[in-house]
């Protein structure tokens, strides 16, 4: 976990230098630089930053990718880096004098990772490039690049691209390097543009050290792996439609739930008066079940949590920040307490005691204590649609119960889904639970029964006056594989698109008249233009998408502060 | 001060109305008359505000942290030759904290005015900063004297006539933390001016006047690096602590007496973030800047 942690945190901090360097956020580059510690290389990861600043960002992605079609992938990539690291330093080095510290401070550390290698990692060397780079190094400390070799040194001199070069000019004397350095020629017509070396005897030689393996390099510039989610996560599985078959069917079914989701949260009379009530109509083959949580698959609470780990400074700035903007607006809604005082509302009652007890405390001063007379209840759609985004949605929910929880406003999380007919509620946080730990049992599988989800998630509501606010983190996707039977004139239809969402639209106004305050927060990997008319079917206005980690708080924030506005009346 | 408008070129048929003002309302009394400690640059911005004021308007400033709202608000008032009333609003702001509060002395109950009474009473500007720091309810004290009627009745006091040179300037950070929405009769009774956040070259003049050794690159160097930090901040990297240009300011006044200047940026700016990770992504946009080794002699001239 540890290495997770310090990964996803190096990550960021490289990701951070890429971005300062290049003005730009959000963007991901093809390369991050760490040294042999893991540790960022501030100088290497500007340079990126500052290549994505001055050259054009699609000219030289293609390139990279052309030559990434070559054999010797590995080696032109580098070398086109030379030439780049080169360039940005001569065109940046007038503006930014700091430039010479860092090289130099990276040189040094370069020349300090090559000493002790180990013989793994040695034998996986590119010699060429590792004679390049480590001259450039020593050049930097020594203003000596110590090569001897007279091929090599030609090479190392035509990589000093100055810092005038355009993206063209760029692309092109890499070209004309490789072209003059590396002997090749286009293949058949099929692959013409995959670059197949013509052997020369020192080529050879050097080929037999490179090819065999993909480097892997401790040092120096990593390829950035796809950091991001699937984006399968809005694909729901092979729809199966299929039939309810009967009550030993509907037994079995829910001895599996059990089995899979561990112990039940209320106990079976609760259950089935629960069930009576709600699984009628259109609903009445489907079953409820209630689980305690804390028994998920084994693995997706670690998964979970090292993405939350991996992400951590950004979600416990967003923490802070909905916490801060919570309490501010519960400071805001208080309940007044008046004390005595020597300022403020005089009160003549009380001038006796200022004549006769020298208590000169003849005045109230009104001082309130803070109060949030509501309940929330973070529900989860844990749906197999949102597998692709488990990890975020868990992290999502865990922030915004962390911050609830500071702010001393109950909080309860719950995560529902559908499988063999049977609704299934996990409560991964109680109210009374003041750890948010459990959140990170959240797991998706299976369909999601919005509409009877909603009205059985009610009945975890505490009723005792209180006013609620659900916040539902869905894709609003409803869809499952029991169908909505017959229902009167109705015909059964299948619990999938505009009657699934129907469904679901008349469960949420019924909350809405029974006083919950309902709110979308909408994650998903389509695009808006494709959930909305979902989302405003269900939720109306009163929704919001959260994808951004940056806009959580603020959006969560909206909605929580109008309650407490609406709660204090 | 309107020998810097001018130069700024503030069109003169303003600094004109504003000799006006100050010809009609000369300042006789006691307090002092406001003196900004930085200037603001920013021809347009201080246009608006200028017009705002001589039309009698009360005038809103909306922006981000570090815009120069209460520079702007000290700046107009010293413009107006008036003394500032500066009132820092918070969330147990009552009435009696605006407009003053009866407190017993000598075996009699006596009235203790407030600074908004005050100011109002004596032709001040008044700057209500982070007005929406209080709650709404507190605020309904001043509705009468902020809109047409232009006054005040304080129970037990009578009622005050608004003084005709007196104006109000608030500021306020929308979603700054601790903020809430301004409803909307006190924001009808405001003209709002969105600051625009201060750009490379405002902050290079600010510098420079603050401190006029600093050399050209020096200027340059810190105003990139603020730039760098706010960018940081407005991508939602790091919190708005390092976002801080007092801190700039206090790192080269640090700096100026020999401190090394990394160091010197540590304690104004780094070390306010007491998360490490955020710590650290701060000081990696310094190190992009600013080499360890160098000395404040670097930055500022003998």
């Amino acid at each position: 976990m540890e290495e997770i942690w310090g990964r996803g945190t190096r990550q960021r901090r490289a990701l951070n230098m890429v971005w300062t360097a290049a003005g730009e956020y959000g963007f991901l580059p093809d390369f991050l630089a760490f040294h042999r510690d893991g540790s960022p290389d501030l100088y290497l990861n500007s340079v990126v930053g500052f290549a994505h600043r001055f050259y054009d960002q699609q000219l030289l992605h293609a390139y990279v990718c052309r030559l990434d079609e070559s054999l010797l992938r590995e080696l032109f990539s580098d070398i086109l880096w030379l030439g780049i690291e080169h360039a940005v330093y001569d065109r940046e080095l007038p503006q930014r004098p700091v430039m010479a510290d860092l090289r130099r401070e990276h040189a040094r550390r370069f020349l300090l990772d090559q000493e002790d290698l180990p013989m793994q990692q040695l034998m996986m060397r590119s010699e060429l490039i590792h004679t390049l780079k480590a001259g450039r190094c020593r050049e930097v400390l020594t203003g000596r690049p110590g090569i001897r070799n007279p091929w090599d040194k030609a090479l190392y001199e035509a990589l000093k691209y100055p810092g005038r070069l355009t993206t063209e000019e760029i692309i092109g004397h890499t070209e004309d390097v490789l072209r003059r350095f590396f002997v090749f020629r286009f293949a058949d017509l099929r692959h013409r543009r995959v670059w197949h070396i013509s052997l020369g005897s020192r080529l050879n030689a050097w080929l037999r050290r490179i090819l065999p393996a993909e480097q892997r390099r401790g040092a120096g510039m990593r390829r950035l792996q796809a950091a991001l989610p699937a984006e399968h996560g809005g694909a729901l599985p092979a729809e199966t439609f299929r039939g309810w078959d009967g009550s030993a069917g509907a037994q079995r079914a829910l001895a599996e739930v059990r089995q899979t989701f561990g112990n039940p949260l209320f106990s079976e009379t609760k259950r089935l008066q629960i069930e009576r009530e709600l699984c009628v109509g259109a609903h009445r083959r489907a079953q409820l079940y209630f689980a305690r949580g804390g028994k998920n698959e084994a693995g997706s609470h670690a998964a979970n949590r090292a993405f939350f780990a991996a992400n951590r400074t950004r979600y416990r700035l967003a923490i802070r920040q909905l916490r801060r903007r919570v309490q501010s607006s519960l400071s805001v809604c208080r309940q007044p307490v008046e004390l005595r005082g020597k300022t403020g509302c005089f009160r003549p009652g009380l001038v006796w005691q200022a004549l006769k007890q020298n208590d000169s405390r003849v005045f109230t001063l009104r001082r309130e204590c803070s109060r949030a007379s509501f309940d929330v209840m973070l529900l989860l759609d844990a749906s197999e649609s949102r597998v692709g985004q488990q990890a975020l949605i868990a992290s999502q929910a865990y922030a915004i119960a962390s911050a609830l929880c500071l702010c001393h406003i109950p909080v309860q999380v719950v995560s529902f889904c559908s499988t063999h007919g049977v609704t299934v509620f996990c409560q991964l946080k109680a109210l009374e639970e003041e750890s948010c730990e459990g959140i990170f049992d959240y797991s998706a599988q299976g369909w999601n029964r919005d509409g009877l989800a909603l009205a059985g998630a009610e009945r975890m509501l505490r009723q005792e006056g209180r006013s609620s606010l659900m916040l539902v983190l869905t894709d609003a996707r409803p869809g499952d594989d029991l169908g909505l039977s017959a229902d009167g004139l109705r015909p059964g239809r299948r619990y999938m698109g505009e009657s699934a969402v129907q469904d679901a639209a008349a469960a949420a106004r019924t909350l809405r008249r029974h006083g919950v305050k309902l709110v979308g927060l909408i994650n998903s990997v389509l695009p808006e233009a494709v959930t909305g008319p979902a989302v405003r079917e269900i939720y109306g206005k009163d929704s919001a998408r959260i994808e951004e980690i940056g806009r959580l708080s603020r959006t969560v924030g909206t909605w929580i502060v109008r309650q407490i506005g609406q709660d204090a009346g | 001060m309107l020998e810097f408008w001018r130069e700024q070129g503030v069109s003169e048929a303003l600094l004109r109305g504003v000799e006006e003002y100050r010809r009609r309302y000369p300042w006789q009394g006691g307090r002092g008359l406001a003196r900004p400690r930085y200037p603001y640059y920013g021809r347009e911005v201080l246009e608006a505000a200028a017009a705002a004021m001589l039309a009698g308007e009360n005038l809103l400033l909306a922006g981000p942290k570090a815009t120069g709202k209460n520079v702007l608000a000290e700046t107009l008032a010293a413009a107006f030759g008036r003394p500032d009333w500066n009132v820092s609003f918070h969330i147990n702001m009552d009435a009696a904290s605006l407009l003053g509060t009866d407190t017993f002395r000598d075996g009699a109950v006596v009235f203790r005015p407030g600074p908004v009474y005050a100011c109002a009473s004596a032709g001040g500007f008044g700057i209500l900063d982070e007005i929406n720091m209080a709650r709404n309810e507190a605020l309904a004290v001043l509705h009468s004297l902020l809109d047409f009627r232009r006054i005040l009745d304080v129970p037990g006091q009578g009622r005050l006539q608004l003084h005709p040179a007196a104006r109000f300037v608030a500021t306020m950070n929308h979603g700054y933390a601790g903020t809430r929405e301004l409803n909307e009769a006190l924001a009808s009774r405001f003209v709002v001016l969105q600051m625009p956040p201060l750009d490379g070259e405002g902050l290079e003049k600010l510098l420079g006047a603050e401190f006029p050794r600093l050399s050209g690159k020096g200027r340059a160097l810190f105003a990139g690096l603020f730039l760098d930090l706010r960018q940081k901040y407005e991508n939602a990297e790091i919190s708005g602590k390092a976002v801080d240009l007092r801190g700039l300011l206090d790192a080269l006044r640090l700096a100026e007496l020999g401190l090394p200047v990394r160091r010197a940026l540590d304690m104004g700016i780094t070390n306010k973030c007491f998360d490490e990770e955020e710590r650290n992504l701060v000081a990696d946009s310094i190190s992009l800047r600013i080499s360890p080794h160098m000395m404040g002699e670097a930055l500022f001239a003998r």
